[in-house]
């Protein structure tokens, strides 16, 4: 009986350690810092949950731009559908900084494992009304699609915009 | 007519006579055929900064038998201070060998007391551009006399030298400009106001002209590398006798989590170039579109702004490394990383300079939400202000 209470607590805590979501302030603490760049071994000792919570983070238009900014780079790290779903949609977003962000973490996040994924965002943000998020898609295609790319350049009216995808 | 034959006569004699002792004079000190300009180490005409008085001028340089430039300038008895820059081309790291001072100390040496070793830009070399400040502390003064440099191979010195009274307080004048057409001079003045009143509560007076709006669209989103050819652009713009701040409305490529940045510690003074100004990210500031923290935004300006002007993170973010000052308040790792993270939280050292302006990191939401700024220097980091090339 005694033996069988040990097996049970010590299965409890198991159990208690591997699915447990990170507290939402464990993960604003490392989002936090004037000076700031992705902790990855820091993230990912949080544990697999984390990217529910960074989505929540990255989707609350209540908080300041640049924790849900970060949050967005975080989530590269956590590759399930939901991060590719929610950066996709962020991705989309007339507000450039946030679809800027978005698409980079999808591609940061996806690229090895769905690289037709991103390609295919990276293609319809070609198109996107805001200058600098084409600059992002066009610099990820030219060396992905390089006749694509020769394509955006030759319909691309700024000539700004073309000096810059081409850096 | 004898007598006007004389007289010219004895005219064109009399300059040839005195033309021969000034050259007899000059090769006495082995300086023949040295410009009054080359004598004072100086290659180009002094510019004033308008209504300061920093004079800027570029230093002639010589190949010493050791292979390094050599060059020389000289500080008057009412030297204040002075900011020596060094230029290369095509963004290459370059940087001094040396900077003596008139008693001989070679201030860049690691065997001087007090040194700037592997604390200064020109000591460390960095791409592009580096730099000497004089006083980067109390314990540095722009000793009277003549001060000698040598210098690995570079474009050109230059230096921004403020000579008058010895400053009790300071006037440092700013200007801001905005890029991106998502905000305007309006968003950002209650920020400008926040930096104003932190300067003014530590002894400076900002005099804060009026917001420029840089309305081409390529200047929106920019890198947080000045040597990056659109960042050197728009940074180019800032004008010369001030502090430029420029509210970018984003940053582009990998810098995109960042607050801010300056161009050095210290940035350039004085001069045009990419490295004369700080960049502030107003997108990261904001709530969505709307730029709704003043406090934080106003702090960053500041922040930005001391690092601009020559002063370091008091506490790096481990808790190990600190800056030169001796009465700025040092967190230590091994004391008040309660949490093991390895990282130094304002709110851990909260009594050990977390509430310095110029400590690494801000104060986190939920201390921001309760009132917590970072608005304290020190008195020293005040006499690094008050000496700046670029304040009266």
């Amino acid at each position: 009986m005694k033996y069988l209470f040990i097996i049970c607590i010590l299965f409890w805590n198991l159990t208690g350690i591997t699915v447990a979501a990170p507290d939402k302030a464990q993960v604003m603490e490392l989002l936090e810092g004037r000076h700031w760049k992705l902790d990855v071994e820091s993230f990912q000792l949080l544990g697999d949950d984390t990217d529910k919570v960074l989505i929540e983070i990255g989707g609350d238009t209540s908080l300041i731009n640049y924790l849900r900014f970060r949050a967005l780079d975080a989530l590269s790290l956590f590759p399930t559908e939901n991060t590719a779903s929610f950066l996709e949609l962020y991705a989309e977003k007339s507000f450039a900084p946030l679809a800027r962000r978005g698409f980079k973490a999808l591609k940061n996040g996806f690229y090895k494992t769905q690289p037709q994924r991103v390609k295919r965002l990276a293609a319809r943000l070609l198109k996107h009304p805001n200058a600098q998020v084409r600059i992002s898609a066009a610099r990820f295609m030219r060396s992905e699609d390089a006749p694509r790319f020769k394509r955006f350049l030759k319909s691309e009216s700024d000539s700004w915009v073309r000096k810059e995808a081409q850096k | 007519m004898y007598p006007s034959l004389f007289l010219i006569f004895f005219f064109i004699s009399t300059a040839l006579f005195l033309n021969s002792c000034g050259r007899f004079m000059l090769k006495d000190d082995g300086v023949e055929k040295k410009s009054i300009e080359e004598l004072s180490g100086v290659s180009s005409v002094k510019t004033n900064l308008d209504g300061l008085k920093t004079e800027i001028f570029e230093i002639t340089q010589t190949v010493g038998s050791d292979g390094f430039l050599a060059g020389f300038f000289v500080v008057p008895e009412d030297g204040v201070s002075f900011l020596l820059s060094i230029f290369l081309g095509s963004n290459y790291k370059i940087k001094f060998y040396s900077l003596t001072d008139p008693d001989g100390t070679d201030v860049l040496s690691a065997s001087s007391t007090p040194n700037l070793y592997e604390a200064s830009s020109g000591n460390i070399g960095t791409a592009g551009y580096a730099n000497v400040l004089v006083p980067q502390s109390p314990s540095f003064s722009a000793k009277a006399g003549t001060w000698t440099f040598k210098a690995y191979t570079n474009d050109r010195v230059s230096i921004a030298l403020r000579t008058g009274s010895t400053p009790s307080a300071a006037t440092i004048v700013v200007q801001p400009y905005i890029t991106g057409t998502t905000w305007s001079a309006g968003d950002i003045s209650a920020a400008l106001s926040v930096m104003s009143g932190i300067y003014s509560a530590n002894g400076i007076t900002l005099t804060i002209n009026s917001t420029i709006t840089i309305s081409d669209t390529q200047y929106s989103a920019v890198s947080g590398t000045f040597t990056d050819s659109t960042t050197s652009a728009l940074v180019t713009q800032g004008s010369t006798a001030t502090v430029n701040l420029f509210f970018i409305e984003d940053y582009s490529g990998s810098w995109s989590g960042i607050l801010g940045n300056a161009a050095g510690i210290p940035g350039s003074m004085g001069i045009a170039n990419s490295w004369n100004g700080v960049l502030i990210n107003l997108s990261a500031h904001a709530s969505g579109a709307t730029l709704d923290s003043p406090q934080l935004l106003g702090e960053t300006a500041a922040h930005e702004m001391g690092h601009q002007l020559g002063l370091f993170h008091t506490t790096e973010t481990g808790g190990t490394v600190f800056d030169i000052l001796t009465d700025t308040a040092e967190c230590l790792n091994s004391t008040k990383d309660f949490d093991r993270n390895g990282k130094m939280s304002a709110e851990e050292c909260e009594g050990y300079g977390g509430e310095n302006l110029m400590f690494w990191t801000a104060w986190n939401t939920s201390s921001r939400s309760a009132g917590k700024k970072q608005e304290t220097l020190s008195s020293h980091q005040q006499h690094v202000l008050k000496y700046s090339p670029i304040a009266k």
